[in-house]
């Protein structure tokens, strides 16, 4: 109980810290192992407990009844000529009324519901110590990243590729996917919701196809435990850069991103141009975006063309942007050769998650509920009714005594019980 | 059909602002006339927030799950459903309407004070999942909240008990061996207005075990809101947890909902105890739901509050 007090005000203090300072932390992890495993300790008490209970109310003649049968209870008077198999038999048709399975032993009635409904609690706590640990494994496990796409385009599944990647310290890498971007609905419809920029995706295993499908949000690609999801896009750029003699010396792409839209409307990437030859200057390539009304167009232009300036340079000319469209070539600084934009398209990011546990983590939060519900509402309920002759010399009268078990879950089960069986008994046979 | 809309609501506002005078006014000066006027009242305010509530519905296409206004709209009638509900199993239950009925007031003015514009479905909030977890999550609202009302007013009148205690009425509590009821008498016998109105509630035994079934109603409800919310989140942005602050809160109301039914079944609360955790509960499951977007920058803030 402290410990679990101890990470709840933890949980709380960390809302407001960085993740990797809160949940990350290793006193968090420990602290949570703990709490796993005494949940899984208690758990396996609780299924103890509730074994021995389904074993002992499955049979009549259990010591667990003649505990019961021999337990202080409540005194049920009886009317007056009831006799005691009367008054028995009474009794147990009253407990039959409240849906109790009743046997009869030589002793009394012993009466019994939802017996199987001791399991709820060790099943919850099971489910929840089984969906702490499916989670622990899927931390150590699980691979992710943000991986871009072009469209029409291919990206190998491969961690170098991704841009952030984030593994386990157990995770693998398969080997020998590629993810193929067909095409881009940039803002696709589907049963007229409007669902977004969706890119047609395909996974290729091995150089096989193996699933395609439109991705966007609520429809992930999936393909065993790796799931891929839309996450953002923006423009994709190759540049070349050509030698003086316009012989190609290297190309490389750059992505712009739609988030970093400057004031002046356009999309601005200082990229890398693989081939130039020096590397005392940036390349800067900006990409004016279509505006109507002081509003800018998310998507590629229509007129496509480019802002290529070389900063640093020391060339006022080449440090200035200079407006070219795609395929024509720009000046490198000092007429060491040319640039080029060779294409300019859209750029597809994709969020891919490789996770085995989480169909698990599924299974044990379903389980988790399922128990959840089982322990708190249909809790097990037992009864035992004996008959006590009368003992003139105390003044006792013939009676019932009546004890029950279920008083946490169920507080009203003893009076709802001692109720439908003083009823059943307080009437004399000529009155029925 | 804006206008009717708009109609509705703040004739809704009216009632529930009328009818939370009535409750106090009826308690006050012990007026059993005016806590039944409060009532009626709640119950016109009712009527009228479910056709502004229908009326937005047919409106947007969606339910009522988008955006401040929306959300503390349904849960201001869910807490004034409840309060009716109990009041039609229980009559003297009414008297929890001096809780019920300024709560929901007060979440109903917020909501009519904030942007109403209506929010279009996007292709994240496209999911049957989001309808599985808003559904849950006022259901478990709902059962908090009638936890809570329950609570408070089993605390009332044990207080009222412990005043006619102290007067040498020897009045029991409850889980005593004091038949349910016999603190209600005694809160009567100590005298004073609130004592009359409370003595009219049921036996604190059956509001302690009432309290205890709807949080744990309450508790499984919020556990399926969990589940869904984590599978959503799965399928619309690839992770089922990320300890956004929402969730985070989520869960920390559940954990203190977990806490009262281990005190409950594990240690043997129950009274006076067992009332306390419920009630202070109450605002933390209130402050996950329509707080954390304001204190915290969370996902679920552009759903709440845009």
């Amino acid at each position: 109980m402290g410990l679990f007090l101890g990470i709840g005000a933890y949980a709380v203090a960390a809302t407001f810290l960085p993740k990797a300072l809160s949940f990350g932390n290793p006193v968090f992890l420990a602290a949570a192992a703990v709490f796993t495993a005494s949940t899984a300790v208690c758990a396996q008490e609780r299924a103890r407990a509730a074994l021995a209970l389904l074993r002992g109310w499955r049979d009549p003649a259990s010591p667990a009844v003649d505990r019961l049968a021999s337990a202080s209870g409540a005194g049920i008077e009886l009317a007056e000529g009831v006799s005691a198999e009367e008054a028995l038999a009474r009794a147990e048709a009253a407990l039959g009324g409240l849906g109790l399975r009743q046997a009869r032993r030589d002793d009394g009635v012993w009466a019994r519901r939802n017996a199987w409904g001791a399991l709820g609690s060790p099943v919850f706590h099971y489910a929840l110590a089984g969906l702490f640990i499916f989670a622990g494994l899927g931390q150590l496990m699980k691979w992710e990243g943000v991986i871009g796409v072009p469209e029409g385009g291919v990206a190998r599944d491969t961690p170098a590729l991704y841009d952030p990647y984030t593994a386990g310290p157990l995770a693998s890498h398969a080997a020998g996917r590629v993810i193929a971007v067909d095409d881009l609905d940039i803002n696709h419809v589907h049963r007229d919701v409007e669902r977004g920029p969706s890119p047609q995706v395909r996974l290729l295993v091995d150089g096989e196809e193996v699933r395609a499908q439109r991705v966007y949000p609520n429809r992930p690609l999936r393909y065993g435990s790796l799931s891929v999801h839309q996450l953002e896009y923006g423009i994709g750029a190759v540049l070349t850069v050509l030698g003086p003699e316009g012989e190609a010396r290297g190309s490389a792409p750059a992505a712009l991103h739609f988030d970093d839209l400057r004031p002046d409307g356009t999309l601005v990437v200082e990229a890398s141009a693989e081939g130039r030859p020096a590397e005392e200057y940036a390349v800067v390539v900006a990409v004016p975006l279509d505006e109507e009304g002081g509003r800018y167009f998310r998507r590629v232009p229509e007129d496509p063309r480019v802002l290529v300036s070389f900063p640093g340079s020391g060339d006022p000319a080449t440090e200035r942007p200079r407006e070219a469209r795609v395929g024509e070539r720009v000046a490198l600084p000092g007429g060491s050769g040319w640039l080029v934009v060779e294409e300019l398209g859209y750029q597809v990011w994709l969020f891919v998650v490789d996770d085995w546990t989480i169909p698990f983590i599924y299974a044990f939060l379903t389980v988790a509920c399922v128990g959840a519900a089982v322990a708190l509402l249909a809790p097990p309920r037992a009864a035992f009714v004996r008959h006590e002759t009368a003992d003139a010399s105390a003044g006792v009268p013939a009676r019932l005594v009546l004890v029950t078990r279920c008083r946490r879950v169920d507080p009203a089960f003893p009076g709802r019980a001692r109720a439908a069986v003083e009823r059943s008994v307080s009437r004399r046979e000529d009155e029925r | 059909m804006i206008t009717a809309e708009l109609v509705a609501m703040w004739a809704a506002v009216g009632a529930y602002a009328l009818s939370s005078a009535g409750f106090i006014g009826g308690v006050v000066f012990g007026r059993g006339v005016l806590e039944r006027t409060a009532l009626t009242l709640a119950g016109a305010g009712f009527a009228a927030h479910t056709t502004g509530i229908a009326v937005r519905w047919v409106l947007t296409g969606h339910g009522p799950y988008l955006g401040f206004y929306e959300v503390a709209s349904l849960l201001a009638w869910i807490t004034v459903a409840l309060l009716l509900w109990l009041a039609w199993r229980h009559r003297g239950l009414r008297v929890v309407g001096i809780v019920a009925l300024p709560v929901a007031f007060l979440i109903m003015g917020g909501a009519m004070l904030v942007s109403r514009e209506s929010e279009a479905i996007s292709g994240a909030l496209a999911s049957v999942w989001l309808i599985i977890h808003v559904l849950f999550a006022n259901l478990a609202y709902g059962g908090y909240v009638a936890a809570f009302m329950l609570a408070a007013a089993f605390l009332l009148r044990e207080r009222g008990a412990g005043r006619a205690g102290d007067a040498g009425a020897g009045a029991g509590r409850a889980g005593d061996a004091a038949a349910p009821g016999d603190v209600g008498a005694a809160a009567a016998v100590a005298g004073g207005r609130l004592a009359g109105v409370l003595a009219r509630l049921p036996g604190q035994e059956v509001i302690d075990e009432l309290t205890f079934k709807f949080i744990g109603a309450g508790f499984v409800f919020q556990g399926v809101m969990l589940a869904s919310g984590a599978i959503w989140a799965n399928q619309a942005w690839g992770r089922y947890w990320g300890w956004d602050p929402i969730e985070t809160w989520s869960l920390i109301a559940w954990g203190i909902y977990a806490l009262y039914l281990h005190l409950r079944l594990t240690l043997g609360w129950s009274g006076t105890r067992a009332a306390w955790v419920a009630v202070i509960a109450l605002p933390v499951i209130v402050f996950s739901l329509l707080g954390v977007p304001l204190v915290y920058d969370s996902i679920h803030g552009a759903y709440l509050y845009t």
